[in-house]
């Protein structure tokens, strides 16, 4: 008996070893063997799936994603959020090679059950039933608590043609969200679950995906000439005829993406022990150098602002012009960017791309939030890094575009893209990604967060703020944060840096900022300096003493008057400039519709500017921020000639019709 | 050769004795320009005159003021930019109008550039003058439609091209093609203007079809004389851009310095449009006259 104990402990202490080794606690690790037929354009796959069942209950049932179903008919989720006539889907779909699909052809569990007939399609988020992108399957033995159980299935897949981030053009793939992929079973207690449940949204066509750690090993069985490139390392290379077998590994990641092209020029560099391995097309190479090295100026700035990378490997997948639809996308350790055989080096979307799509390893790879939930947590943080790396190597004024006489700085092209969409108001900062149902998605994920991370940067300093984002690395790297994970950290560092200077935690502004569409926007009304007169009028009560213009007090009064145009409050600094050349910093809590300074003394103000460091990145409007006594006849000269100039260059060159 | 050089002379010096009328074509630019630059000026100063953020911006192009004005003040800017459309085709207008003196003019019938001459010339072609531009204008539209749908052959969307430096080529041979037969609607252009005005008859049918005749004929010559002109103001342009990329306009000196730099490139370019005509009268009357000597 006691030897049956004694082997009971060691079998259940083995099991619960597995899944705790390495960095991430690997609740879900898949091992693939697959074959590309590039004739069919169809995956044929076995698949094992060694699942851990982290709650302290048992599990029922499972439920996965079946990504490529989103492409099965006109009637799914993804087809209808998004319309069959988009300009992306609607020539394939008319030929009728974008559309595919999934079939899972077998399941059994690990005791030999064939759990094939226990498969249902279920729509948690629309009840659409046409929508087939999430599988549902009612298991024969539940996993028990704590448990791990491994499946076996065995499917195949279409491929569609230019699907928007995946698919096969010409002899270009790109195969991301391509395997039926377990949900993420959340525990009471994390993020917003009251009980533990299942989270597996439907495919929409806002939002990306969300999926738990584990370990990958896949196979690719693909046309000899065709070359591979994958997520993690490749362990395994077996010329078999006229077929290629490709094996690659990784460990920790919550997705595998792989990429197929016989044209694809492989290229290497490195960054201290990460393998930075490119693939290109030919008439691409020469961007090469760029990608390089904006892989290396953004794996040094992470490393040093937020945390180590702990991947051996990074793969740049830099796909053709027939595969534009799937530049610019985030895998685990395998990112797609986009680059032209034309591209001037002052334009600098290669570097940007890079830089943006690298930066998620840590925004949704290593910290997984949900990207369909919370789009603001890896979009907006990653557009916000975007900004720090490319400002630092670029430049803050050229970063974005530096051609042909124009410059324009990341962060500001990004405050730009926010500040002159539609509709900046049309959502909140937390609004999940298929709740935008009129627009707003990218700019207010992307775009707004950015802005407000940098404002909070400038309010509570930019030692703060690195420190903030190294806690939040550290404390939820390789788990699933919701958004108030990441506030309360905020909170926690502001405190320790700041003790109450902003009130008892930072509500205030995340009510505003990320809850909230208020606009922000202070404005200098206006600036006087009056002489004062000596007291007039009835002093004593009885005698009028006459207001004499001839007799002033010595000294005058000026005053700057501020407006809080916006429905923001924010805390702001207001630099007051005197005739003699001095200057007095003046701090404002924003709340009031308006504020004054009032100075009495010999000394005029000539000039008061709101926010002079431009801190806050949030205010809508900086040309109101400051106020001059004089007109600023420089610059408006300058702005005339200009105009002036551009004016008689249009009326010369309409001539040439005449 | 020899005849091509001597108009080329000849077309410079008749240029040069008509710097009044060279003069008046600046001026009126100047007007015109000013019509919308003013208005442009004063909604300006009074929109952000006083905001510091003004000057902040002498010394780069900044993207965030630029924005930042179009965003808040774009509704103003726009009334102005409208009303500088009306400005455009009252001084496309202007231009035929003036056509027909700036024409008489350099053909040379007088000794000496007189104004009195010149309006009377003006007023005389303007209509003929005004369907000839017409013309030519649905020409370059026509021309312009053509090379769109030979650019477009094998489609244009980026998931049909198998390698972007499709593009790349279509743009360098199509474009090529395209700029060569826009030359030569230009140079048809200025010798059926020429013509219009020397043969001074109702219709200009036989005009346009007599400049035409005459580009065909003397091709390899008109061709040269037009490419000299447009290598006249590529280098025009390529000095005046290298200059302007030396300094910002960041005080008052360097605005003073850009407005006249711009102001001189300006004076030339204006200049080398009122070569092309001088040239063209110039080659049509050397021809003329060689053809004469021979009979």
């Amino acid at each position: 008996m006691l030897r049956y104990i004694v082997l009971l402990i060691l079998s259940s202490s083995f099991f619960m070893s597995f899944g705790q080794s390495g960095l991430s606690p690997k609740i879900a690790s898949y091992d693939i063997n697959l074959v590309l037929d590039v004739d069919q354009k169809k995956v044929f796959a076995d698949q094992k799936l060694i699942w851990r069942n982290p709650s302290d209950k048992e599990v029922s049932d499972l439920q996965f994603h079946i990504y490529y179903n989103a492409f099965k008919n006109s009637e799914s989720t993804f087809m209808k959020d998004r319309g069959v006539f988009d300009g992306l889907l609607s020539e394939a779909l008319e030929e009728g090679t974008g559309w595919a699909r999934t079939d899972i052809l077998e399941m059994f569990d690990e005791a030999g059950n064939d759990l094939t007939e226990n498969m249902t399609y279920i729509q948690p988020d629309d009840d659409n039933e046409k929508d087939q992108t999430v599988l549902r399957v009612k298991l024969e033995n539940p996993v028990q608590a704590g448990a791990i159980d491994t499946f076996q299935l065995k499917w195949v897949s279409k491929i569609p043609k230019t699907m928007p981030r995946t698919g096969y053009n010409k002899e270009y793939y790109f195969m991301v969200q391509w395997f039926p992929k377990v949900g993420v079973y959340e525990l009471a207690g994390s993020r917003y679950a009251e009980e533990d449940q299942w989270n597996c949204h439907q495919y929409h066509s806002s939002g990306e995906y969300y999926s738990d750690f584990g370990d990958y090993k896949v196979s690719m069985d693909v046309p000899a000439d065709y070359i591979v490139g994958a997520s993690g390392v490749l362990k395994d290379k077996q010329e078999k005829g006229a077929r290629t077998i490709w094996t690659y590994e990784v460990e920790d990641v919550i997705d595998f993406a792989w990429t197929t092209s016989p044209h694809y020029s492989v290229m290497k560099d490195k960054w201290e022990d990460v393998e930075i391995k490119l693939l290109t097309y030919p008439n691409h190479e020469h961007c090469a150098p760029r990608f390089f090295q904006s892989m290396k100026n953004v794996l040094a700035y992470m490393d040093e602002h937020v945390g180590a990378y702990p991947y051996p490997t990074i793969t740049i997948v830099d796909p053709p012009i027939h595969g534009l639809f799937t530049g610019g996308m985030e895998y685990p350790t395998l990112i797609s960017s986009l680059s032209f055989c034309f591209f001037p080096k002052g334009v600098r979307t290669p570097e940007i791309l890079v830089t943006h799509e690298f930066i998620h390893q840590y925004f949704m790879q290593m910290i997984a939030t949900h990207e369909v939930e919370e789009p603001w947590m890896d979009e907006g943080f990653t557009t916000y890094f975007e900004s720090r790396v490319m400002n630092k190597y670029y430049g803050e004024y050229n970063s974005t575009i530096d051609f042909a006489g124009i410059q324009i700085g990341n962060a500001e092209f990004n405050r730009i893209e926010f500040l002159s969409s539609d509709n900046p108001k049309i959502a909140a900062g937390n609004t999940k990604s298929w709740e935008y149902k009129h627009g707003g998605y990218g700019t207010i994920a992307y775009n707004k967060t950015a802005m407000w991370l940098k404002t909070l940067e400038g309010i509570v300093g930019i030692e703060a703020m690195d420190d903030i984002m190294k806690s939040y690395f550290e404390k939820w790297k390789f788990q699933h944060p919701c958004g108030e994970d990441f506030t309360a950290v905020v909170d926690d560092v502001v405190r320790k840096r700041h003790g109450d200077k902003f009130g008892e935690n930072m509500d205030w502004f995340f009510d505003q900022v990320l809850y909230g569409t208020v606009e922000c926007d202070y404005a200098v009304k206006s600036i006087s300096n009056s002489k004062q007169a000596q007291p007039a009028g009835f002093l004593d009560g009885e005698t009028v003493v006459a207001l004499d213009v001839e007799k002033l007090k010595p000294g005058q009064a000026s005053k700057v008057i501020l407006h809080r145009l916006g429905e923001m409050i924010l805390p702001i600094e207001v630099l007051v400039n005197f005739e003699n050349g001095t200057a007095k910093m003046e701090y404002w809590d924003g709340k009031a519709r308006s504020k004054e300074f009032v100075y009495e003394g010999e000394q005029k103000i000539i000039s008061a500017i709101i926010d002079p460091e431009k801190k806050i990145d949030m205010d809508t409007n900086y040309l109101n921020n400051s106020m001059a006594l004089e007109p600023q006849a420089t610059g408006i000269r300058k702005y005339f000639v200009n105009f002036l100039l551009a004016a008689q260059e249009a009326l010369q060159s309409i001539t040439a019709l005449i | 050769m020899r005849s091509v050089i001597t108009v080329l002379f000849s077309g410079l010096k008749a240029l040069f004795s008509n710097w009044e009328m060279w003069l008046l074509v600046y001026g009126v630019n100047v007007f015109f320009a000013l019509f919308v630059a003013l208005p442009f000026n004063s909604f300006f100063k009074s929109s952000l005159g006083n905001s510091l953020a003004v000057n902040e911006s002498l010394n780069r192009f900044d993207y965030t003021f630029i924005s930042d004005f179009l965003n808040e003040y774009g509704l103003g800017f726009s009334q102005v930019l409208n009303q500088s459309y009306f400005v455009l085709a009252l001084f496309l207008l202007l231009s035929v109008f003036l056509m027909g003196g700036i024409i008489d003019s350099l053909l040379g019938k007088r000794a000496e550039f007189s104004f009195k001459a010149f309006w009377t010339a003006c007023h005389h072609h303007f209509w003929r003058l005004l369907r000839l531009t017409i013309y030519y204008f649905l020409f370059h539209i026509g021309l312009l439609l053509i090379f769109v749908q030979i650019f477009s052959i094998g489609g244009l969307s980026p998931f049909e091209l198998e390698t972007d430096a499709d593009v790349i080529s279509r743009v360098q041979w199509v474009g090529g093609f395209y700029l060569f037969f826009v030359a030569l609607i230009m140079m048809f252009q200025d010798y059926a203007k020429v013509k219009v005005v020397q043969t001074d008859e109702r219709w200009i049918t036989n005009s346009a079809l007599a400049g035409i005749g005459f580009t065909f004929r003397h091709f390899f010559a008109c061709m040269f004389l037009f490419i000299i002109q447009v290598l006249f103001f590529v280098f025009m342009t390529f000095v005046y851009i290298t200059i302007r990329k030396q300094f910002f306009m960041s005080s008052e000196g360097t605005i003073l310095l850009a407005l006249f730099l711009g102001q001189i490139y300006l004076f030339g370019r204006m200049g080398v449009k009122l070569l092309r005509l001088s040239i063209a009268g110039e080659h049509i009357r050397v021809y003329k006259e060689e053809t004469s000597k021979h009979i």
